[in-house]
């Protein structure tokens, strides 16, 4: 009953600051043109029109046609569903996986902890482009590939977190009640250290998705991720480079969805971060 | 601080040692047989691919091929391209310079954006003027670096022609057309880091001026030119030499999409084409390389700061 | 002019306008510090006692405003002066010593360069004298070693020891008044005493006035001739410390000496105020202290704002149980 309240609050906190409001709502309309895609696109993303090929913005195509004469609106719209798609998994994965080690690690100290934090230092000295590359060239290009890679260069600053949550949360007067009244180990996990990491996982989960956005296109630009052809942003952009003199449009649309969408994750993770901040509270 | 600097050291050895084993193991985490994978397009005969294990010492057990590796990377044969047909050394050597002046330029652009721009926000947080900071640097984080590259290239290079598109002239060559090849690609990098830098510069430079011994410094009499220069700068100095170890992580990362748009000749661009060609050899090579890179600025930005606290240097 | 007093305070006004609404941390303040007189500030935290001796030296920052009223420092109004007059003025004719000294020296120069940057600014002393200086200061307030402390860096002190640095910075231009803002909250017992002592025989020698900030009456027996309590922004009394102490008059310094425990209490409970702290941005109306006040007038002190009257000479309250307004009638 209490956790209700408790959930009430946040929320209320969290809809009264701007960033976060603003930032919800341009997240809403990316993931409703997402979902709704069917429904909204005009024309189908993948077959090609020869005939209207590379023509400019006008009423019947919004955004112009590329090269194959696709519609660039419809292609910018099912690409949402990729790039969501994307970064929603591989950070949901990286956060899940992140937070068990890293409470594992914090919470029972010593070899445990050592072992993790010596594992989680070296990847962090690898910088996080490079070890999903390193991945996909191990694994290979492809939309799960880079799923796998980025969940595995997104884990690392989720260890660190709750690990240093866990390291807090062991101290804390309750945690050692439970502990001295018997309490099983799991329970007080469970119970005592998780919540704990709720909300900054909550934010650093939604900043980590915005850059999984900015990575997934990256990616689909060189060629290693989403494969034609599939609309993904970046593949879109790296097609349109070509004739890019003769159709800028190409290139401009994808790379403001892109930017549009990481800008709504990034406004949402701010805002949640002010809102959850417990010293701006009076 | 000499024992500080030590610790750091053996710790980032540590450190390097697993790495390579890391590097190491890619070939081996390969689905597959790693010879048939790196051979295979050019090599069908059954014959012929035994002879390449062989050579290769790909039929030892797997420590035995891991010290041997590790001797020869300490020994400095990074072994040898399959596709170039020539040492991995030696092309990452060839390419290198344009990496690290691409570096240099982009972590230029960024400091000289960010270090202003944090120091205007912060000196009066909440106000307009602060928000406008805050709003460029929000911009810089959320847009993809080779998107802005690409329409740096079609706006200055195809539209307005002032400026190339592709290629790298060394600036110790030749100064202004070295320049020239460096600003779009600088640019591109410096101003989507300038995002990310701003906003530690803003706080902490906050964090300094609300500190309470600039309260104390201003109780004292001192004039506000003095509490900003004298004491408030030196402190918020310390912590951007950390940015800078930061910054070269992003930017090392970074550059790989990057050079490849600007056709830069960079270790970024050598990574890739490795990847793609499956020349995983180059890929060890190329990836260790990198990571001792990051290695280096890191321990030298730890030296540094080492000396310049006064709390660590005097411990 | 000449003033007869040091310092005179009428009316002070600083207001907090935060996003969630308007602070009084300071609502119309007056009171005198006379030379060589040494004034307790008592309150709880949030009183506005810390503000009072900040907007003494405008030292306010956003989004805090000294919005009204004038201090007289040797007869000139410190609120009309230029920012560059006020940095003459810091550090030289009026101090303040800091709560926190493990955080009010900066960590990257040493206490030496520190305390000869204010000799040099003030006194325009050559490098060589401010020196000296320096470590004379040091030695007064009791730094043993004095001349190698000078190169050593504020992290290699301790608690006790930065606050005796700090009081020597304080001291080092010999002002005439010295504010000392809970010097010692923030010590342990023991340094505490130390400090106390100290800033007693200082006192002693040199002869400048002082402004205790407190929420420690034995501070106060100890070091004050004259104590002004404050309340939510307000003073509620004020009078020399020894009527204060034996005659409280205003509920709230009664209930606040009551707090204390004595060797006789042992046994029985503590006796804190009951009741929460007053909500900066809605104070209660009327008296602010009404709703935790057992002797609160119903339709009285929940309306009205008492004023500031002297009960007995020398010594001031602001409360209705002194006044005349019984029945709803005010009889001056």
């Amino acid at each position: 009953m209490k956790r209700i309240i408790l959930i009430k609050e946040k929320i209320s906190r969290i809809l009264r600051n701007a960033n976060a409001l603003i930032g919800l709502v341009l997240i809403a309309i990316v993931f409703f043109f997402a979902i709704f895609a069917d429904w909204i696109a005009p024309y189908d993303p993948v077959i090609s029109y020869p005939s209207e090929a590379l023509q400019p913005p006008t009423f019947r195509h919004f955004m112009g046609t590329d090269d194959l004469g696709r519609d660039i609106f419809s292609r910018v719209i099912y690409g949402a569903r990729i790039s969501l798609w994307v970064s929603f998994t591989s950070t949901i994965s990286a956060a899940i996986i992140g937070t068990i080690l890293g409470v594992i690690a914090g919470y029972f100290g010593k070899i445990v902890d050592i072992t993790v934090s010596r594992f989680n230092e070296i990847l962090f000295s690898i910088p996080d482009i490079l070890l999903a590359l390193t991945i996909i060239a191990i694994l290979g290009p492809g939309t799960d590939q880079l799923i796998v890679a980025l969940a595995i260069a997104y884990t690392p600053i989720f260890i660190r977190l709750t690990r240093s949550i866990a390291l807090k949360s062991r101290e804390l007067p309750y945690v050692e009640a439970a502990k001295a009244i018997g309490e099983k180990e799991i329970n007080i996990i469970l119970r005592c250290i998780l919540p704990n990491c709720v909300t900054p996982v909550l934010v650093q989960g939604t900043l980590t998705f915005a850059y999984a956005i900015l990575a997934e296109a990256a990616f689909s630009f060189l060629a290693l991720g989403t494969q034609p052809p599939n609309p993904s942003w970046g593949r879109m952009l790296s097609d349109a480079r070509v004739f890019m003199l003769t159709a800028p449009w190409a290139a401009v649309f994808p790379g403001i969805s892109i930017f549009f969408t990481s800008l709504a994750f990034n406004l949402f993770g701010d805002g949640l971060r002010d809102a959850f901040d417990v010293r701006l509270q009076t | 601080m000499l024992r500080h600097i030590i610790s750091t050291l053996i710790s980032g050895c540590i450190n390097l040692f697993f790495i390579t084993l890391i590097v190491f193991s890619i070939l081996h985490l390969l689905p597959g047989d790693p010879i048939v994978i790196m051979f295979g397009m050019w090599e069908q005969n059954p014959q012929q691919i035994e002879f390449l294990r062989h050579k290769y010492g790909f039929d030892q057990p797997i420590y035995i091929q891991y010290l041997n590796w590790l001797t020869q990377i300490l020994s400095g044969n990074f072994g040898e391209s399959i596709r170039y047909k020539e040492p991995v050394l030696k092309l990452i050597l060839e390419r290198l310079p344009a990496t690290l002046w691409l570096i240099l330029g982009s972590m230029m652009i960024s400091l000289l954006i960010s270090i202003p721009v944090g120091i205007m926000s912060a000196s009066k947080p909440h106000s307009k003027r602060d928000y406008l900071g805050m709003l460029f640097a929000l911009f810089g984080i959320s847009t993809p670096a080779f998107w802005l590259g690409i329409m740096l290239i079609l706006v200055f290079s195809l539209y307005l022609r002032i400026l190339p598109a592709y290629g790298f002239v060394n600036p110790l060559e030749s100064p202004i057309e070295g320049l020239k090849t460096l600003t779009l690609p600088s640019i591109t990098l410096g101003v989507v880091l300038a995002g990310t830098v701003t906003r530690t510069v803003r706080s902490n430079m906050i964090e300094v001026l609300y500190s309470d011994y600039i309260k104390f410094a201003r109780l004292k009499g001192m004039s506000e030119r003095t509490v900003l220069y004298k004491h408030a700068l030196k402190n918020a100095l310390i912590p951007i030499i950390t940015i800078v170890g930061i910054q070269t992580g992003i930017l090392l990362g970074g550059a790989v999409v990057i050079e490849q748009i600007f056709g830069w000749p960079g270790i970024g661009r050598l990574i890739l084409q490795a990847v793609y060609t499956r020349d995983y050899f180059l890929v060890q090579g190329t990836i260790l390389i990198y990571a001792i890179l990051f290695f280096l600025v890191n321990l030298t930005m730890d030296i540094i700061y080492a000396f310049i606290d006064p709390r660590i240097r005097y411990e | 002019m000449e003033s007869q007093n040091l310092l005179e305070i009428y009316n002070l006004k600083t207001y907090f306008f935060t996003r969630r609404g308007v602070i009084r941390a300071v609502d119309g303040v007056t009171f005198k510090i006379g030379h060589h007189e040494n004034v307790g500030l008592v309150g709880e935290s949030g009183s506005g006692k810390s503000v009072t001796a900040y907007s003494i030296l405008r030292l306010i920052d956003y989004p805090g405003r000294i919005i009204d009223g004038k201090i007289y420092y040797k007869g000139e109004n410190l609120l009309e002066k230029s920012l560059k007059e006020m940095t003459m003025i810091r550090g030289k004719e009026i101090s303040i010593v800091m709560q926190d000294p493990m955080t009010a020296l900066n960590p990257v120069y040493t206490i030496g360069q520190q305390i000869v940057e204010t000799l040099i600014k003030h006194l325009k002393l050559s490098k060589k004298e401010a020196k000296d200086r320096a470590i004379q200061l040091l030695e007064m307030v009791g730094i043993p070693s004095a001349e190698t402390r000078f190169y050593e860096y504020p992290h290699k002190l301790s608690g006790g020891m930065r606050q005796r640095v700090v009081i020597a910075i304080a001291l080092s231009c010999n002002p005439s008044l010295l504010i000392a803002d809970e010097p010692t909250t923030n010590l342990d017992v023991t340094t505490q005493a130390e400090i106390l002592n100290l800033l007693q025989e200082l006192k002693r020698k040199i002869g400048m006035s002082t402004l205790f900030i407190t929420h420690n009456f034995g501070i106060v027996a100890q070091l004050c001739d004259e104590v002004v309590v404050m309340y939510a922004g307000n003073i509620v009394e004020q009078s020399d410390t020894i009527s204060l102490l034996s005659e409280p008059l205003h509920p709230y310094t009664k209930a606040l000496l009551e707090c204390i425990p004595k060797k006789e209490s042992t046994g029985k409970r503590l006796n804190p105020i009951p009741g929460m702290p007053p909500n900066p941005i809605q104070p209660p109306s009327g008296c602010k202290f009404h709703p935790r006040c057992k002797y609160a007038i119903k339709e009285i002190c929940d309306k009205i704002t008492p004023q500031l009257l002297e009960v007995t000479p020398g010594h001031i309250v602001a409360c209705h149980l002194y006044d005349n307004i019984r029945g709803g009638e005010v009889v001056s």
